[in-house]
Formats: C-alpha cells, sequence, structure tokens
C-alpha cells in the first residue's frame, strides 16, 4: 500500500525580553541554579502575575509578520497539572482565545518547490523550569530559573507531508523569529524548540490517522531524523495490521529512535479555566499599526529584491536570506565592494564561506573573516589581480591565519600574471611541448583547445588572466 | 483605654494622655488574659513594642496621622515578612514570608502598630472557624458559639476589644458573617479596592480584603489606609482616592434605600427580620425613603459561588506541593507519593472537599455546565443588582439567615455551613461593596445588618453605617465577660 | 450524576490528594468524602435549570483590560532567602530536590 505521511508542529519560541512574562526576574540564560526565580516564578503564596508588556509586542510583531489576525481581545487561561517544574501547579497559557489566530508561512523546499503552509494560531504563555534528572542522593534537582520566561507558542495545520517539508518549515520559521528579533534562534539553549504531530494514512483517504507526539526535538537534523524513524514505525504498525496508539513519544537520537514517554502515560485533563488573576488582553488597531510601523523587512520581501538589486538567482537569494546574519553579512560585503561585484560576492559567501562554516560547525557571526575582508577579497577579483580560482586559495588561507588578502596574495606570489608577452611565452611552451596535440587540433580535433588552456594554467601556476590566455591561444593556434 | 475609638486614642496620644508603647501594651495584655478565645495564632509583642515606640517618637516630632501608634491586628491570611503566616493551615504551619502583603505595608506606612496575626478557617473555607489547625475560635458573646468564619479571629478579637481593629478577608461573606455574629462592623470593599498582593487566594475573583472594627468610623480609617492601587496587582483598579472619613458626617437626608423582598423570606430568623426593620426606620427619621426591590436571581448565588469558588480555589492550591515552601510529608518513597501524602496530611477536610468538587466542575466534559454556567449566572446575579441600584442609593438586609450558632453543631454537615452565605455570596459575585454593623441581640447574640452599595461607594455605605451608629449604640456594646 | 467511589479515587488522584482506604472512622474525612461531594453536587445543580441563553459569563466584576508592565529586571537574586523556605532542608547545588522524576 501507498502511504502518506502527515505532519503538524507545534514549536516553542523563547521571547527575548529583559524579564519574565509575568515577573520582573531575569530570563538570562546560564545563570546559576534558581538565582533568576523570584517569589512569582516559585509560586509562593500571595504573590500575583503581571504582565510583560515587550511578550505582548513580540507576539503582535510575529502576527504582523505572518499575515494573522491579531485578536483585539485575548484571555489568559491557567493549565492545570502537577510536575515539580510547574511550581504553582498550573502553567498560564492561552487556550480558548490565543493572542493570534490564522497566518501563513512560505516555505521553499530543496528542489525550490515553494509550498504555503497554514498556521492554525499562535499563543503566549510561561516556560517550566527544568528537572535535572543527574542524581543528588537519589533525587531530582529542580531549577526554576527558566520558569516564567515568556514563550511563543506557534501551531501548524498538519499540512506538511515529508520530513523535508516540516525542516523546510522550521528554517522558515527560524529565520523570521531572528528576523523579527523576537528570539536568539539558539536551538541548543532551548530557545526554539519543536513538537512534531506525526500520522500516516493510505493514500487518498481523507481522515487522520492516529498520530503520535513527538516532544522536543532540538535540532533541524534530528527532526528530520525523528519524524523518518516514526513514520517508518508506523507503516510497519499498519502494515502488520497493528494500530498506533496515540501517545507522547520522546525521540533518542543517540539509538535514532523514538519511545513512549512514561511521564505521559497517563491521560491527561487540563481543566484549563481563564486566570482570574489576569484580566482580558485588549490591543486596539492603533497599537496594532505602531508595531506594523516597526516591523523589518522579512525574509520574502528580501530574497525578491536581493534578486532584483542584485541580479541573484532566486536559489541562491534563498541560501543568502536564510538567516538575517547571513544576508546582513552579504549585504555588507556587497557594499564595501559594489553591486557590479554582487554576483561573486554571493558565490563566494554561498560556497567557500558556507562550505567552511558548516566543516567548522559554525554560525556566520563567528566566522574568522570579516565582511571587508571578503570585500577585498572581491576587489581584487574584479581589478585582475587574482583570478577565481587563486581566490579560492587566499580564502583557504584568510580562514586559517586571519591575513589580509592582499598580504597573502604579495606573500605567496599569487598575483595574476597579465602581461601579454609573459603570457604568449608560456603558450608557445605549452604548444611546442604538445606537438602531437597540436597536429590533431589543426587537422580539426577542436575539442583539444580545453587541454590546452589547462597545459598553461598548469605551466602559469593558475596566476596567468583566463581572459588573455583565451584571446592570446587562440591567436596562437590559429597561426 | 480598650473602649475607645481610634480617633479618640489619636487624641489621646497626641495629647500626650498615653504613649503608643503603653496603648500596644495595655491591648498585649487583654490579648493574653482572653487567649482562651484562640483569636490569634501569632503575637508579635517584640516587634508591637518596637514599633509602638517608632510611632511614639514620630508624635513627639509632630507627625500624626489618624494610624499612628494605633494597635491592629492582621488575618494570618496577610503575608508578614519575618513573620509566620499560617492561613490557619498546617500546610503553612512554618511558613515565613519574605515578604509583606501591600496591605500589611500600607498599614505600616501609616504608622499603625501589629500586635499579631488573628485566627481564621482553613485558607478562608469556613463559616465558623471550626476549619482552623489551631482549633476553633470561640465568640466572646457566649463561648460556646461560633464566632463566624473565616475572618473568625479578627471579628472576635475586636468584639473582646483585644485591638481597636483588624484586617480580614471576604470571599462570600467571610467578614460580614463573622461581624454579624460578633456584633461589630466590617465592610468588603468592591473587588479591586484594595490590592490582593501578599494576601494567600483563596478565589481570586472573588476574594477581597477590609476592615474590621466597633464601629463604621474606625472601619473608614482603616480602609482609607487600605485602599489604593498596586501594580502588582492586575485586578487592582487604580483609580482617585477617596476620603471616606470625610464622608462620615454628611447627612443622609434623601438617600434612597433598597429592601430586596427575596432576602426577608422563611429562611429568615423573624426576630432579625424585626430587627432590620427597626434599624431601617432609624435611617428614615434621618431622611431616607425605603422601597422593596427584587433581586430575582439572588437565590442562586449559593450553588453559583460553590462552583466558583471550589473550581479557582483547586488550582490556586495546586501549589502547595511541599517542595518548595510549607509542609511536606515524612519519607515519601516516589514524588506521586510526595505530592499526595503532602496535600492530603497538610490540609484538613474542608479545603480538600473544596479542591475535589473544584477539580471536578474543571474536568473534561463538565466544564460547560458547572463553571460557564456558574459564570453566566454570576452575570445575572450582578445585572439584578446593577439594576437595582439604579434605583436606589443602598441595598439593605440581613447580614445572616440566624444568629452564632454552637460549636460543633453544623461542622459535619458542610451544605448547612455553606447556607450561612445566603445574603452575603452575591455580593461577592457581583463584585460590589458590602457593611455589616450591629443591630441588636437575639437571644442574648448579636444580629448583623448588611448595606450594599454600588461599585466603589465605600464611602457612602460607610457613611450610612456611621449616621445610623450616631443614633444608636450597638456598636458600642461588649461583651460582659471582656468589659 | 452522583459521585460513586471510583469517580471520588479519580477525583483525588487528578488533585493528588491521598485517601487513606484503610481509615474509615465515622467522622473520618474518608468516610463521608463520596456522600458529601453528592450533597453539593446537588446543591449546586440547582443552576442547571436555569436559562442562560445568549448571556456571557462574567468571569470578572469589572470590565477593565490587563495592565501591562514595561519590561524590565526588577527582582534581584533571591535564592537564599528562598532557599530558607524549603521544608527538611531539601536542596543542593542550589536546586530543589524532589524523588526522582521520570521523563
Amino acid at each position: 500500500m501507498n502511504w502518506e505521511t502527515v505532519i503538524g508542529l507545534e514549536v516553542h519560541v523563547q521571547l527575548n525580553t529583559k524579564s519574565k512574562i509575568f515577573s520582573g526576574a531575569a530570563t538570562a540564560y546560564g545563570a546559576e541554579p534558581n538565582t533568576q526565580a523570584c517569589a512569582i516564578d516559585l509560586g509562593l503564596p500571595g504573590v500575583l502575575p503581571v504582565l510583560n508588556s515587550e511578550a505582548v509586542r513580540q507576539a503582535v510583531k510575529f502576527g504582523l509578520a505572518i499575515n494573522a489576525k491579531v485578536a483585539n481581545k485575548s484571555v489568559f487561561d491557567r493549565k492545570n497539572y502537577f510536575y515539580p517544574d510547574l511550581p504553582k501547579g498550573y502553567q498560564i497559557s492561552q487556550f480558548g482565545h490565543p493572542i493570534v489566530l490564522g497566518g501563513q508561512l512560505q516555505i521553499t523546499l530543496e528542489d525550490g518547490t515553494r509550498k504555503t503552509i497554514n498556521l492554525t494560531r499562535v499563543h503566549l504563555e510561561e516556560d517550566a523550569g527544568k528537572s535535572l534528572h543527574e542524581d543528588f542522593k537519589g533525587k531530582s534537582g529542580i531549577d526554576l530559573n527558566r520558569a516564567g520566561t515568556p514563550l511563543l507558542e506557534i501551531v501548524s495545520e498538519p499540512e506538511m507531508h515529508s520530513a523535508a517539508e516540516a525542516v523546510a518549515y522550521l528554517k522558515t520559521l527560524h529565520a523570521l523569529v531572528t528576523y523579527l528579533d523576537i528570539c536568539d534562534g539558539n536551538m541548543q539553549e532551548g530557545s526554539f524548540r519543536c513538537d512534531a504531530n506525526v500520522s500516516v494514512r493510505p493514500v487518498g483517504q481523507k481522515e487522520f490517522g492516529t498520530r503520535a507526539e513527538i516532544k522536543n526535538v532540538n535540532s533541524f537534523k534530528f527532526v528530520e531524523k525523528a519524524i523518518n524513524y516514526e513514520v517508518a514505525r508506523q507503516i510497519a504498525l499498519l502494515e502488520d495490521k497493528q494500530a498506533v496508539i496515540q501517545e507522547t513519544r520522546l525521540y533518542d537520537s543517540q539509538k535514532n529512535e523514538t519511545r513512549p514517554m512514561r511521564s505521559k502515560e497517563e491521560a491527561m485533563d487540563y481543566r484549563y479555566f481563564p486566570d482570574p488573576d489576569l484580566l482580558p488582553l485588549e490591543i486596539n488597531d492603533e497599537y496594532i499599526q505602531q508595531v506594523r510601523d516597526t516591523l523589518p523587512e522579512l525574509p520574502n520581501a528580501k530574497r525578491e529584491r536581493f534578486c532584483k538589486e542584485y541580479g541573484l538567482s532566486e536559489y541562491d537569494a534563498t541560501i543568502l536570506i536564510s538567516s538575517k546574519a547571513m544576508a546582513d553579512f552579504y549585504e555588507t560585503v556587497v557594499k564595501n565592494c559594489g553591486t557590479a561585484n554582487a554576483k561573486t560576492a554571493a558565490n563566494i559567501i554561498i560556497g567557500d564561506m558556507n562550505a567552511a562554516l558548516n566543516k567548522h560547525n559554525l554560525e556566520i557571526q563567528q566566522a574568522p573573516i570579516s565582511a571587508a575582508q571578503i570585500s577585498k577579497l572581491i576587489l581584487r577579483i574584479a581589478d585582475n589581480t587574482i583570478s577565481g580560482k587563486i581566490a579560492k586559495t587566499v580564502f583557504e588561507t584568510m580562514w586559517e591565519n586571519q591575513e589580509d588578502p592582499d598580504t597573502i596574495i604579495e606573500k605567496q606570489g599569487l598575483k595574476q600574471v597579465t602581461d601579454s608577452s609573459a603570457i604568449e611565452q608560456v603558450i608557445k611552451q605549452v604548444l611546442e611541448a604538445n606537438p602531437k596535440q597540436l597536429a590533431e587540433y589543426r587537422a580539426g580535433k577542436e575539442q583539444l583547445y580545453g587541454y590546452f588552456v589547462g597545459q598553461v594554467m598548469k605551466a602559469s601556476q593558475g596566476k596567468a588572466n583566463p581572459d588573455q590566455v583565451n584571446k592570446l591561444l587562440k591567436d596562437l593556434l590559429q597561426q | 483605654m480598650y473602649t475607645k475609638s481610634i480617633r479618640e486614642l489619636g487624641l489621646g496620644l497626641k495629647n500626650k494622655e498615653f504613649s503608643s508603647v503603653e496603648l500596644t501594651k495595655h491591648f498585649l495584655e487583654r490579648i493574653k488574659k482572653f487567649n482562651t478565645l484562640n483569636a490569634l495564632i501569632t503575637t508579635t509583642e517584640e516587634q508591637a513594642l518596637k514599633a509602638a515606640s517608632q510611632a511614639d517618637q514620630k508624635i513627639a516630632a509632630g507627625i500624626q496621622e489618624d494610624l499612628t501608634g494605633i494597635p491592629i491586628l492582621h488575618k494570618d491570611i496577610f503575608c508578614t515578612n519575618g513573620v509566620k503566616t499560617t492561613c490557619g493551615s498546617l500546610m503553612l504551619d512554618n511558613f515565613i514570608a519574605p515578604y509583606d502583603a501591600t496591605v500589611v505595608t500600607k498599614l505600616k506606612d501609616a504608622g499603625a502598630v501589629c500586635l499579631g496575626k488573628t485566627n481564621m478557617d482553613e485558607f478562608a473555607m469556613g463559616s465558623s472557624n471550626e476549619n482552623s489547625y489551631y482549633g476553633p475560635v470561640k465568640n466572646p458573646w457566649d463561648t460556646a458559639y461560633v464566632p463566624g468564619g473565616s475572618s473568625g479571629g479578627s471579628a472576635a478579637a475586636i468584639a473582646a476589644r483585644l485591638a481597636p481593629a483588624a484586617t480580614a478577608t471576604d470571599t462570600g461573606g467571610s467578614i460580614r458573617q463573622p461581624a454579624a455574629f460578633c456584633g461589630i462592623t466590617g465592610i468588603k470593599p468592591t473587588y479591586g479596592l484594595v490590592s490582593r498582593f501578599g494576601m494567600i487566594a483563596f478565589a481570586s475573583s472573588l476574594d477581597q480584603g477590609g476592615p474590621m472594627a466597633a464601629n463604621a468610623a474606625d472601619c473608614a480609617i482603616m480602609l482609607q489606609a487600605m485602599a489604593g492601587f498596586d501594580e502588582r496587582d492586575s485586578t487592582c483598579v487604580n483609580r482617585p482616592k477617596v476620603d471616606y472619613v470625610a464622608e462620615l458626617d454628611k447627612p443622609i437626608k434623601g438617600l434612597r434605600i433598597g429592601l430586596p423582598q427575596e432576602f426577608f423570606n422563611d429562611k429568615l430568623n423573624p426576630a432579625i427580620a424585626d430587627l432590620v426593620h427597626n434599624a431601617v426606620k432609624e435611617l428614615e427619621k434621618l431622611g431616607a425613603t425605603v422601597k422593596s426591590i427584587s433581586l430575582p436571581n439572588g437565590h442562586l448565588c449559593i450553588p453559583a459561588y460553590y462552583i466558583i469558588a471550589p473550581a479557582e480555589c483547586s488550582s490556586n492550591l495546586a501549589r502547595y506541593d511541599g517542595i518548595r515552601f510549607g509542609y511536606r510529608c515524612k519519607d515519601p518513597v516516589d514524588l506521586e507519593d510526595m505530592y499526595k501524602r503532602t496535600r492530603s496530611e497538610g490540609f484538613g477536610a474542608e479545603v480538600k472537599r473544596r479542591i475535589l468538587i473544584g477539580t471536578y466542575v474543571l474536568s473534561s466534559g463538565y466544564y460547560d455546565a458547572y463553571y460557564v454556567k456558574a459564570q453566566k449566572i454570576r452575570t445575572l446575579i450582578a445585572n439584578d443588582f446593577i439594576k437595582a441600584l439604579n434605583e436606589v442609593d443602598v441595598i439593605i438586609g440581613p447580614t445572616t439567615p440566624e444568629v452564632a450558632f454552637k460549636i460543633g453543631a453544623k461542622n459535619t454537615d458542610p451544605i448547612a455551613m455553606y447556607l450561612n452565605d445566603i445574603y452575603t455570596s452575591s455580593v461577592n459575585l457581583a463584585g460590589l461593596p458590602g457593611l455589616s454593623l450591629p443591630i441588636g441581640f437575639v437571644n442574648n447574640l448579636p444580629v448583623g445588618m448588611q448595606i450594599i452599595g454600588n461599585y466603589f461607594a465605600e464611602a457612602k455605605i460607610l457613611n450610612v453605617a456611621h449616621q445610623l451608629q450616631q443614633v444608636t449604640d450597638w456598636h458600642t456594646k461588649v461583651p460582659a465577660e471582656f468589659a | 450524576m452522583s459521585f460513586t467511589q471510583d469517580d471520588v479515587n479519580k477525583l483525588a488522584h487528578l488533585a493528588r490528594i491521598a485517601l487513606n482506604e484503610t481509615s474509615n472512622e465515622e467522622h473520618s474525612f474518608e468516610h463521608s468524602i463520596a456522600e458529601d461531594l453528592n450533597k453539593i453536587l446537588r446543591l449546586v445543580s440547582e443552576i442547571s435549570e436555569i436559562n442562560t441563553d445568549n448571556i456571557e459569563p462574567m468571569q470578572h466584576s469589572q470590565s477593565y483590560a490587563q495592565r501591562m508592565r514595561p519590561d524590565a529586571v526588577t527582582e534581584p537574586d533571591v535564592r537564599t532567602e528562598m532557599q530558607r523556605l524549603v521544608p527538611e532542608n531539601a536542596v543542593a547545588a542550589g536546586l530543589y530536590l524532589v524523588p526522582v522524576v521520570k521523563e
């Protein structure tokens, strides 16, 4: 039987406010345990929540960026359950009336196809603390620093049909929240967390299959692996005439498998009801307009502009806008080396730069080479000091030694040969050394042209200007 | 000294008839002497004397406000920095809050001297003060009787004149009912007038702090200090301050009084009805007019209240898990055992009953039928009041259908206990202010009359109560044993 | 609807309250809890007969909107004060200790 995969994603985005959503405690990552948990975060008797305006502003900003409806009135509810990292015994969330409804995200797949994914809703809530399972005298340790950190929960419709689509969606969303500067996007630190609802159904069937929820998969790579594993597991079950159980599963990246979460075995009854400590959140159109006026250029608009302004292909532009830092880096380079070199700049950043970043597992902000240095390198290509090929060697040295491109070119004697008589000399030597090939060429075997180019470049150690080589070689061959 | 009003005590301090330290010692001695009432859980003698001495210095320097140097008591539901706050529960028997409730701060700032913390029904759930982990409070008018609840400790303390004034809270009648049972005056302000920060939550959308004192004028002075905006409570209303004291002496000529016909039904002790009518006649003599009004949905307040309050309580009390503060059971075998035994050992029976019923009405499949339905009934009840208060200035009726009952008489039947709130909880559901003041005795036990006003009309109802107290003397009566 | 002992047990689990099954003394909480809950349920069920079509539920008695505070860190590190409150001093390395939490 042919099976269709159905995926819906719930993403928890930690907003980058200074203080918590309902208290004035700090939200900085990595503090000593419980040093950022005040009486309100700890749920002490008698304390009360007061809403952080910045969390609301960021939620509205996100809503506008995905063309969603920002609710003029939304309500905070309590989600009741007992867990040691949930100090009040309830999480303040939004259930019946979320702050943002609907919206879309346009994703681009590897092969360039575009797809629009609809969002169901987006709501504000507080994060829980962390249970540390390392052994403390046979007990678990609870750190409540994270309790009360503002979260935006972003829920998609079940409209993705492969792990690749899910990853494309997540990457697009990740880019968006960092563009909007509402999240630092740090997945290792848990600033961007994903739960995936996965089910399969026979192709053509309308009803959804029974889904499993895979919790907290915290890298794009693992999302892909976890979904693929889960899809295979479900198909195997169904083909074996067994039922998929609706349950919460945890992805184990070391074993590359999902397994049921023990703590979620019992059916939860969260007993949502409006939090009586908080009043309805009212957002008027004037406020919404004010936030709209602060929206930065968003990824899709930036891609279109890159294509138009810099003459880039859509493929190149898509890679460059995939993170705001990358796009900003690119634009700084182009600013320095001129729009005329925009295409070269794109090639170097997408090619050499990305390869080096991937190899060293770095983000562009962490690269040892600055945008200014890359611009200089490009200018040396443009003014024919070096060829594009030599530029790759220079780039590698720049990455390793953090040296200026001019210094490297000088030191290693990589300067391109543009002296026509010198090039002519080299060509003549090559032709003399290859009489057989020369005869064949002149007899009509024109495909040997490339062979001569290669030999000339080799003889000049790559330093001969390729345009000049072409011109002179053609002349001499015809003599 | 103990029979004097706050105003009179202030004059005495000003004229150096006595110092705040002397005044404080006087009341501390009474607290000791009458400790069999069990009105206090904690006495803070040392801190009180220190605060009194500071007040004396201020007075000597000519800085004196209405409450400077005046001894008061706090219901043990208000968090007090460095002093145990138990909420009447084993769960918090060891709890010393590292912060003051806003009400505590405000009264401190006003110069009041806190003598201690008063007994109460556990987590403010009860109408007799028999639900306290620290034992029942006795009614000073007859110690075989309950003082009412949940602010029974504050009410009994004021009735026995252990302090001139006390703080209290009211979720379904917990200020007004014990005030009525103990023959004193107490006001539950409009929801949102007094900050709830640091006031341990029972039912957040209904809880409201307020003062208790012998008379309305003293309540006005207390409320003046307690009321006001607090940025730490999202439900606390930011509106201009009202001078409750200045309004007390306004004549009430032309006051329009509404008597809800539904309050004077067969559930009401006829002797209480007679006393209410007598008091209303006194107000008529002062120029008030009276008309009958109807609150047709009023009788639904008990079911609505006993859905909404337990629902909120079941969630509010989930934080008592033995992890970060409070009681923790001995040697839990696992996490679930720790939760369950901590909570079943730390909470008393009534609290557990309400948690269970509250858990039920919020649970999947029952939420709409109970909780949402009750919130709709709440709208109906509030609308009745709003409509009536378009036609009259205040609504007057009995505070309770009966006078105080004997200790042990109702504590095995939760429903009989709940019916104590029949005239009071509708006011909480609507969020309106209500005051109870003494208007006589039935079977030698005090009777209270309730005055309900429009939103934020505290000045008006205090004014009406004060005017009545100018022509009657029920508020001056002190039980013989404590005189 | 009326509560059976099984219903009560489920509720008690949801609310994390232990019902001591051996304690069945006449005035014990466990002895009368099912009956008590049924009495309360009968009391509150009165509202089910009331017509509330087109009536808005009332969450708060006032129609104010939620106030917001500026995004500023106003709370200092209070770990030491807070952890003095922990029962049986169940803290280690700044963490609150609990019986092992299942993942």
